[in-house]
């Protein structure tokens, strides 16, 4: 085990010093060491995180610190000038590149994982699914869809594993009372890694692909609100859902005829309990109606739960150790890798070498998307967004004006981060995808057939609202 | 991915052998390791440690000459370094006082009386070793085929 | 039995005052007031007018008392003793002083008696300075009485004791039946368990040897595994194995316990090594048959050694060795030897002549001697625990000295050991019942043998001396 990681590690850093020394004049580019030294770091990061020997996250944390080491202006001091001692002009701000953990956008999930946090604590999550079951009724094929709205909302605003644990657990005592031959139970296994992918697609901070996607359009100067995000996000999900609910229950017929779920208790009334709830809706609300209403913009709005929850003692020291610090670090690793290719310049110089132009941009939009949708089924969905989105956003810029029929820039960049979210068809597509496979209701080839549809369709759907959008000038 | 060990101790060869035979089919997550007496159970533990591999469990057997069961997994539970690994009792004659004690002093986290039941000693084992790959914060996909679904959901549940 | 009643000795009773010192002088030595009786005379009898006091000068008699009958089956009186004298005791007291002079009890003489006597109406003696009869004869009436009632007391006591003989053999007698009534359940399970383990053995031997012929050897070095080695040292081998094998933990684990060099190693068939990953299952499975078979003995040897108890059907004959029935028990006892070291003096073991006996009973001797040492030592923890053991001989008789260096048996327990419920383990299981020196002293003694007992803490010796020849007969 230890030896298979030890190659990949090999393998990784071989490429990116190889990559280091090979003249790139041959490209008819004129990049100079620093900027070398971000594409070593860009392909060593891609391989670390396609085949993870260790956990993703960790990467984040190399890719920071080697461009800390690297490319920064207080980095190694033989790193800083050239031969001659002329020092680089286009090293990074050291600031810039730690302050990727800082970034507004880092304290947007903060905020989102105190609300999680605090709402699974007060049972707030259970109770609402209670409610929200309640008129599905007792026939399975309207729980399936119950369960999948659910799931949808939940992951809008809860980390998709953890929605996907909360319904799975619930779900998994009922699935063991169907017959064995009933394929119902798969429909039901994997509505709700599916339903927790999608749903992470509604807001800013339902996933993190979204957040490296808002970094991207904020660094070219397009803000897109929490409000708006959703504008499109949620009717995208609420279709995509639909759509999903039916295939899964055309490919896999539940033959039990009522079944039923016991979930929550009551919600509780305390008055810690009664903050949550308040605290809850209200963010929500300043989220949706946004800076134009009442001037705050939705990361600040973010930090309004944070110290709401602090102060009340929702959120303890313990749960604060709890969060999910990781998923942190691996979002402002992308940033930082992001900031590499802009800050030292080599975007523009390798996207200035190609003459994009000449492609056709239907076809740019449409590859870009299938090609994140691949990579996502086989590796971490944040990882993806974190190696594509940099590159398309300065393709994008490069395109100027031609992208406004299709949407824009925000178009192209969104879809990729729909497509990066869109990947599912694997157990190790995801988390939730691999609890779902593990409760063993369902196997890998099932999970392969609904994976691929629902990515197919989602990103055929994700264009035809793009271009919807940018028909009637929304976006 | 981590080495997790589960030890299992018995001065009796031939249970030793049976107990360690109906964890066989965890071996391909988890090496399953037997020990004969307590004295030398520390010892494999502290090798263990040494290799920088953990101990996810330890079965012990009750009545054993150098050492009762109980005293053992004591000693294990009042060792910082141990403080996460999970243990079980196996007991041959469950006296009232012993069994208490075992639960107060030692914490140990099941009882199973001699004869045991197979299934019943790998679903708990497997469930006692969830709880301790997601305690210690290992990468818990790499266990996942293994891991027991309820304990692993409601982990994850807090995320 | 007992002498000592607190303060006093009993024959400080019969050591009277000086007063009645006087009183036998003055009243009895006219050698006219005397008889002569001979055994079974009565000297007074119950319910009969008494106007003589009597004095024994030779002799012994018995007093007693019969109480009528009042069952319907046994209408034959009941007598009772009440009192034994001989020289110098008093007869008649009660009937001789009391109105109406009627006798409470007959005494009779138990063998030639001679008594003086004095009658009711003889004239007190110095009547102004001592007072009248009566008040002359308190002294001595009183002495009696005390007399009297101490020889109750001793009778209840000896009554006392004898009831607590005939509980305890009662007990020991059903324990006796019990025990055997469960040795006869058991055997028959475990001859099940034997016999058909046997015929799996057999048809799965014939099995492997036709179908999968090179596990053949491996499925009986597995039945026949025979050899002692340390869990650490199977350890540090399967580690090696696993690497230089390339074996998964599993089999080398197995190849660990089969070979105890490389060398060893190389002597195994190539065939079997190279697919050693599959194979060495079949030796697992030799191994279980293996173990199934020692357990059923290990129960059926201590179902025998229960049976000893309830006296049981052991056939004695000429020509038994005493240097078999020791290895026969060390050969029991290994597997709980652990880190006890155990020394034989074989040579003296040799050496001994063949004595009437029976194996099974002279391996329960050994066995429960040894095992008790052992228990002994481990729970005090002995450093370095050793049993020796060592064998002498006579012409008549044969002598084994068991020594061990524990911490010895206390004066107090000595006595003691060998009762049939006294125990200083409190957790044992087989042995620990209180059986184990019991049964060995119960066949010691059956042969007409000694056990000797020489202890100090650090060399404890059980000598145990057996006949040569039969002196007992059979049983």
């Amino acid at each position: 085990m230890t030896k298979e990681k030890w190659i990949k590690v090999f393998i990784a850093l071989i490429v990116a010093i190889g990559l280091y020394f090979l003249p790139y004049d041959s490209f008819g580019v004129a990049i100079n060491p620093v900027e070398k030294r971000v594409i070593s770091i860009f392909a060593l990061a891609a391989l670390l995180w396609i085949l993870e020997p260790f956990p993703i996250w960790t990467t984040s944390m190399l890719v920071i610190v080697t461009m800390l080491l690297t490319v920064s202006n207080h980095g190694l001091l033989f790193m800083q000038s050239d031969a001659a001692g002329t020092p680089y002009a286009n090293l990074i701000s050291y600031k810039a590149i730690m302050a990727t953990f800082a970034d507004p956008i880092i304290m947007l999930f903060l905020g989102g994982f105190f609300l999680a946090a605090a709402a699974t604590k007060y049972r707030l999550d259970m109770n609402l699914a209670k409610v929200l079951l309640k008129p599905f009724g007792n026939n399975p094929k309207y729980i399936l869809l119950g369960l999948m709205i659910i799931t949808a909302i939940f992951s809008m605003f809860m980390s998709n594993t953890a929605t996907a644990a909360m319904m799975l657990a619930i779900l998994a005592p009922v699935l063991a009372l169907f017959d064995s031959s009933d394929k119902g139970r798969a429909a039901f296994a994997l509505a709700i890694p599916v339903a927790a992918n999608v749903g992470g697609m509604g807001t800013p901070i339902g996933t993190p692909p979204n957040a490296i996607a808002l970094k991207a359009l904020a660094d070219s100067g397009l803000n897109v609100s929490f409000g708006k995000w959703m504008a499109f996000g949620v009717p995208y999900v609420i279709i995509l859902i639909l759509i999903s609910w039916f295939v899964l229950i055309k490919l896999f017929p539940i033959e039990k005829k009522t079944m039923e779920l016991k979930v929550g208790d009551r919600f509780l009334k305390t008055p810690k309990a009664i903050i949550v709830y308040i605290t809850f809706g209200l963010t929500v609300v300043l989220w949706v109606l946004g800076e134009g209403v009442h001037g705050m913009d939705s990361n600040t709005v973010a930090m309004i739960p944070m110290a709401v929850f602090a102060l009340a003692q929702i959120i303890t020291k313990d749960d604060l150790k709890g969060m999910s610090w990781d998923v942190l670090w691996l979002v402002a690793g992308g940033f930082a890798l992001g900031l590499g290719l802009q800050a030292t310049g080599l975007a523009k110089d390798l996207i200035g070498a190609i003459s994009f132009d000449s492609l056709p941009v239907v076809a740019l939009m449409i590859g870009s998307g299938f090609l994140c949708l691949l990579m996502a089924n086989f590796m971490s969905h944040t990882a993806t967004a974190s190696l594509l989105i940099p590159i398309i956003a300065a393709v994008g810029t490069s395109l100027g004006t031609t992208l406004a029929p299709l949407g824009g820039l925000t178009a192209l960049i969104v879809s990729v981060a729909f497509a990066s979210s869109l990947g599912m068809s694997l157990p190790i597509s995801t988390p939730p995808n691999a609890l779902a496979h593990a409760t063993g209701f369902v196997d890998t080839k099932g999970m392969a057939k609904v994976g691929i549809v629902i990515g197919v369709v989602g990103m055929l759907l994700t264009y035809v609202m793009m271009y919807l959008l940018a028909t009637f000038h929304v976006l | 991915m981590e080495t997790i060990n589960i030890i299992c101790v018995d001065d009796q060869s031939d249970v030793l052998d049976a107990v360690t035979r109906d964890l066989r089919s965890l071996e391909q997550f988890y090496r399953v390791e037997g020990a004969e007496s307590a004295e030398d159970c520390l010892s494999l533990m502290n090798e263990m440690d040494e290799r920088g591999e953990s101990v996810g469990l330890v079965i012990s057997d009750h009545v054993m000459p150098g050492g009762n069961g109980v005293e053992l997994l004591q000693k294990i539970s009042s060792n910082p370094i141990f403080k996460e690994t999970r243990k079980i009792l196996l007991t041959g004659q469950a006296n009232h006082a012993d069994t208490i004690r075992a639960v107060n002093e030692a914490h140990i986290d099941n009882y199973f009386e001699k004869p045991w039941d197979p299934e019943d000693l790998l679903a708990t084992t497997k469930s006692l070793l969830t709880s301790f790959v997601l305690d210690k914060g290992f990468e818990y996909k790499d266990f996942l085929p293994i891991l027991d679904q309820v304990v692993l959901l409601s982990y994850l549940k807090k995320d | 039995m007992f002498s000592n009643i607190q303060g006093f000795m009993a024959d400080d009773f019969g050591k009277a005052t000086v007063q009645i010192d006087r009183l036998k002088r003055v009243y009895f030595s006219d050698p006219a007031n005397r008889l002569s009786l001979k055994k079974g005379d009565e000297i007074v009898s119950q319910g009969k007018y008494n106007d003589s006091l009597f004095l024994v000068l030779s002799g012994h008699v018995l007093g007693k008392c019969c109480i009528e009958s009042t069952e319907k089956q046994d209408p034959s009186d009941r007598c009772f003793e009440m009192f034994r004298g001989g020289v110098g005791t008093f007869v008649g007291v009660h009937s001789f002083f009391s109105e109406p002079y009627l006798s409470f009890f007959t005494v009779e003489a138990l063998d030639d008696v001679e008594v003086a006597f004095l009658k009711r109406d003889s004239a007190p003696i110095e009547k102004e300075k001592y007072g009248s009869l009566q008040e002359q004869f308190i002294p001595m009436i009183s002495n009696e009485l005390v007399l009297r009632n101490f020889h109750l007391l001793e009778k209840s006591i000896d009554n006392e004791s004898a009831l607590n003989r005939l509980h305890r053999s009662e007990l020991n007698a059903s324990l006796g039946q019990l025990a055997a009534g469960l040795a006869h359940e058991l055997n028959n399970a475990i001859g099940v368990i034997s016999r058909k383990t046997d015929f799996i053995a057999e048809a799965l031997d014939r099995i492997i040897e036709s179908k999968i012929t090179e596990a053949h050897d491996l499925f009986h070095l597995g039945e026949n595994y025979n050899a002692m080695i340390s869990s650490e040292t199977i350890r540090e081998r399967t580690r090696l194995f696993e690497k230089k094998k390339n074996l998964s933990h599993m089999a080398a684990k197995v190849l660990a316990r089969l070979v105890e060099t490389e060398e060893d190693l190389k002597k195994l068939d190539k065939k079997v090594l190279d697919d050693f990953e599959n194979l060495s299952r079949y030796w697992e499975l030799g191994h279980d048959v293996r173990d199934i078979r020692l357990a059923a003995k290990h129960a059926a040897d201590i179902v025998k050694s229960v049976r000893t108890l309830g006296g049981s059907n052991f056939t004695r004959s000429e020509g038994l060795s005493i240097h078999e029935t020791l290895s026969r028990a060390i050969s029991l006892l290994k597997p709980n030897l652990h880190d006890i070291k155990l020394e034989v003096d074989l040579e003296s073991a040799e050496k001994m002549p063949l004595i009437y006996g029976d194996m099974t009973e002279l391996v329960q001797i050994w066995v429960n001697i040894i095992k008790n040492s052992c228990d002994a030592m481990e729970a005090a923890e002995t450093k370095d625990p050793k049993v020796t053991i060592r064998c002498s001989h006579t012409k008549t008789h044969v002598f084994v000295h068991i020594t061990d260096n524990g911490p010895g048996i206390s004066d107090g327990n000595a006595d003691k050991i060998f009762q049939m419920d006294f125990t200083t383990k409190k957790n044992g299981l087989s042995f620990g019942l209180g059986l184990g020196l019991a049964i060995v002293q119960r066949i010691v003694d059956s042969y007409g043998g000694e056990i000797i007992l020489a202890s100090r803490p650090q060399n404890t010796t059980f000598n145990i001396k057996l006949p040569v020849e039969n002196h007992y007969g059979n049983d």
